[in-house]
């Protein structure tokens, strides 16, 4: 573990040397006069090549509404009214190499904040630069797992907890704070004021999205934290702050802060119909947000209707089922939190089985006067991964043997645990990441059609949904499975039935029969092969479809830092005028739009970007080497996988360097 | 569990939920951010609502308009009184104080062109 961490230390220190910006210009002296044309929602033409030491003037004219030019790394900006008589321009020399977006700096409407376009000042080195590093990661990770193959070894789980230091045993008053039954409550009320405030604001406030305080604060802030911090560092932590469900729970419990009411936990699991005991409606409550993602994440009113929908929800499921049904298996944030918290070195474990062997009164999953039975209806004492845990510290409190820890362990060592993993995971992992270069392309693309089917255009929105779908349930699923297919017949020298290649059709038929049937959908064949064999096609499927979690985790934090920096003007805005009403609470609402860190953030996302790759295919090694078999036959059934994840990577290179 | 405990923090969560929005309302009314007497004019697109009908002011008295737009760059201005408020953002506020010498309906317009109905949009200045 230690080797590995000094290798992608090592990689990132060979990608900062090679593509830091290249210095050194001259002017040639040519003038170089480019007529912009922009309208809602792109420019054309939407990408700029020009020489470096070039002079660029930018004549811009904006035909539908008022827009403006802003160019990323220069700093520079022209504005132009439609219809006008001049056309304004704004001249500069081209002094920096690399890949620069220019975006509209004037708000035009629901997509302005997306509205951009790409100019390169060539040489342009950045982007193969970062295409060969691609590559060379892909190849160096690939070399480096097989060189340490014999070391890796094959029960990663045992290694794991030694591993692990207890931060409820290292800091005692940590364990006394956690077991304090006012501290989610103090959390709740918290987020809860904050949530108030994005809900009126969504409601009652402006309608610019980046002058409304849910707008900047869900999808800007909240979602970048979310993704850049909490879920890489706490995995699910944000499950026990996030206020959504707090009502409902309340509700059910009558109580805020003591132990109230408690449901029988057996009549829960019992009430909840069979076939969605899964991530499944998780997976398609996520596809259809992410599909309204163009008005929902543009509209501060649309924002404010969803959270609402989703406090309703919570509160309907929480009065009939009882616990976090909703959360467990509906919010289409707790799904992918809860993949993704696989990475997360943070958990919550027992200490020791034994003792929870000979406790038969199971406090932790019954409840006792201290506090609720699992309101997450996991129990802890089987409990491997992180997935379903929403670190409630329940179990903390009711447990009277002082047999629940909080671990510090090394990052993604959940990825390695086989029990519990599912096919309903799986395309959880593959829709993420299909997602996330889907909200690539529509928001930050230059491609004005794209945005206009993302905002309900019709009828090209229909076209979107359907292109949206297939890629996420069917072309993605293909590919991987394909990648899987290839490399048990190269590993085992000897192609197997090409049958499985429409596996994704026949899962998808198989899910809706059972979602919309009564009956629970069947496991995954887990009988375990032959020593050092490779079992069938269909648990590799699913067994190696975790390698896609680091690499989705790092495309969505790509995806973060392309309008973290962009927008963070509009945070100090919107916290001193919230509702766009004309306050200025913090002296902080006249600040100019400005982005930061243009000329850095594109590195930090190829940085991110190559650690994920590296991090993926060196997690496909181990999960392979788990069927135990030789390092030489791992390495031929990961290529194809490998490719996969280099050519994933390739497509986020492409979109953002 | 301690009964008055649980009260204390029901009326905390009461507290947040009612005084956030109830809150504002009565900041807004009360005028934070805006001086005495300004009329604040929220300009839309005309598919959107496009401009108020009419802004009621009085003769001799003087005006303060604070413009804001709730979609795209507009301008406002009023020919006949040579009235022009230059470019509103998106969000953004402007300010055009004057002070209105007769009486009459006058009619003001978007001066830039915010849409393909931007032509269409109209209001009155009713100077009483």
């Amino acid at each position: 573990m230690r080797k590995s961490s000094q290798l992608i230390i090592l990689l990132a220190l060979i990608t900062a040397i090679m593509v830091w910006p290249m210095l050194g210009f001259a002017e040639t002296g040519k003038v170089v006069e480019i007529d912009v044309t922009a309208r809602q929602f792109e420019f054309s033409p939407g990408k700029i090549v020009v020489q470096q030491g070039d002079r660029v003037r930018i004549n811009l004219n904006a035909e539908d509404v008022t827009h403006g030019w802003y160019l990323d790394g220069y700093d520079v900006n022209v504005e132009d009214e439609p219809r006008d008589q001049e056309i304004n321009s704004i001249e500069f020399i081209a002094d920096q190499a690399g890949r620069f977006s220019f975006r509209c700096s004037a708000t035009c409407g629901p997509f302005h904040p997306f509205m951009m376009g790409t100019m390169i000042v060539e040489p342009r080195s950045t982007l193969p630069m970062a295409l060969v590093l691609t590559i060379v990661v892909a190849l160096l990770s690939l070399v480096y797992v097989t060189y340490r193959g014999r070391q890796v070894a094959p029960e990663v789980a045992a290694a794991i907890e030694v591993n692990s230091v207890s931060l409820t045993e290292k800091w005692p008053w940590l364990k006394t704070l956690l077991r304090q039954r006012w501290l989610q409550y103090v959390l709740f009320t918290v987020n809860t004021f904050f949530f108030a405030i994005i809900l009126f604001a969504g409601y009652a406030g402006t309608g610019v999205g980046n002058a409304n305080f849910s707008i900047i604060f869900v999808w800007i802030v909240w979602w970048a934290l979310l993704i850049l911090l909490l879920i890489p560092l706490g995995g699910r932590i944000w499950c026990f702050m996030c206020p959504l469900p707090a009502p409902g729970e309340w509700l059910d419990r009558r109580t805020f802060i003591g132990k109230g009411r408690e449901r029988d936990r057996n009549l829960v699991t019992r009430g909840w119909p069979k076939q969605f005991n899964n991530i499944w409606l998780q997976n398609f409550s996520f596809l259809v947000v992410a599909l309204f993602s163009g008005i929902i994440l543009t509209r501060p009113l649309a924002t404010a209707i969803v959270l609402t929908a989703f406090i309703v929800f919570a509160i309907v499921f929480s009065l009939k089922y009882g616990k976090r049904v909703f959360c467990r298996y509906l919010c289409p944030v707790g799904g992918f939190i809860g993949l993704y918290s696989l990475v997360a070195p943070l958990e919550l474990r027992i200490k020791d089985k034994e003792t929870c062997r000979k406790h038969k009164e199971k406090d932790c999953i019954c409840g006792n006067e201290n506090g609720y039975g699992c309101p997450w209806m996991e129990v802890p004492w089987n409990m491997e991964r992180n997935a379903y845990c929403g670190l409630c510290t329940e179990c903390l409190k009711t447990c009277p043997k002082d047999n629940i820890s909080v671990n510090w362990k090394p990052f993604g060592t959940d990825l390695l645990v086989a029990k519990g993993k599912g096919i309903d995971e799986s395309y959880k992992a593959i829709i993420m990441l299909t997602c996330a270069i889907f909200y690539s392309i529509v928001f930050q693309g230059p491609w004005g059609f794209v945005k206009d089917w993302a905002n309900l255009q019709m009828p090209g929105f229909f076209g979107y949904v359907g292109i949206f779908l297939a890629t996420n349930l069917l072309v993605v699923p293909f590919l991987f499975a394909f990648a899987i297919w290839l490399g048990k017949g190269m590993a085992e020298s000897k192609m197997p039935s090409a049958g499985f290649l429409a596996s994704p059709i026949s899962n998808l038929v198989e899910i809706v029969k059972k979602l919309l049937g009564k009956e629970a959908p069947t496991a995954v064949e887990t009988a375990a092969a032959e020593e050092g064999k490779l079992p069938g096609m269909k648990k590799m499927f699913v067994d190696l479809s975790y390698v896609l979690v680091p690499m989705g985790l790092a495309g969505w934090a790509a995806f973060c830092l392309s309008f973290l920096f962009i927008n963070g003007a509009y945070i100090l805005n919107v916290l001193s005028d919230p509702f766009g009403w004309g306050w200025n609470i913090f002296g902080t609402a006249t600040i100019e739009w400005k982005p930061v860190f243009t000329g850095v953030f594109p590195y930090l996302q190829i940085l991110i970007l190559l650690v994920g790759l590296a991090y993926s295919i060196s997690l496909g090694f181990k999960l392979v080497r788990q069927y135990r078999v030789e390092a030489s036959v791992a390495w031929k059934a990961l290529l194809p996988v490998a490719v996969f994840l280099t050519l994933l990577t390739t497509i986020f290179m492409w979109l953002y360097v | 569990m301690n009964k008055r405990t649980e009260i204390i923090a029901g009326l905390l969560v009461l507290l947040i939920v009612i005084g956030v929005p109830v809150g504002s309302v009565m900041a807004k009314w009360a005028g934070i951010g805006r001086e005495p007497g300004t009329i604040d004019v929220v300009l839309k697109q005309f598919e959107r609502g496009g401009f108020p009908r009419e802004i009621h002011v009085k003769q001799g008295e003087k005006v303060r308009l604070r413009f804001t737009s709730d979609d795209v760059t507009h301008g406002f201005i009023i020919g006949d009184l040579g009235l022009d408020a230059g470019v509103i953002h998106a969000g953004k506020f402007k300010i055009l104080e004057f002070v209105p010498e007769e009486k009459g309906r006058f009619s003001y317009v978007c001066s830039i062109r915010c849409s393909p109905l931007h032509s269409k949009i109209r209001g009155y200045l009713v100077v009483e």
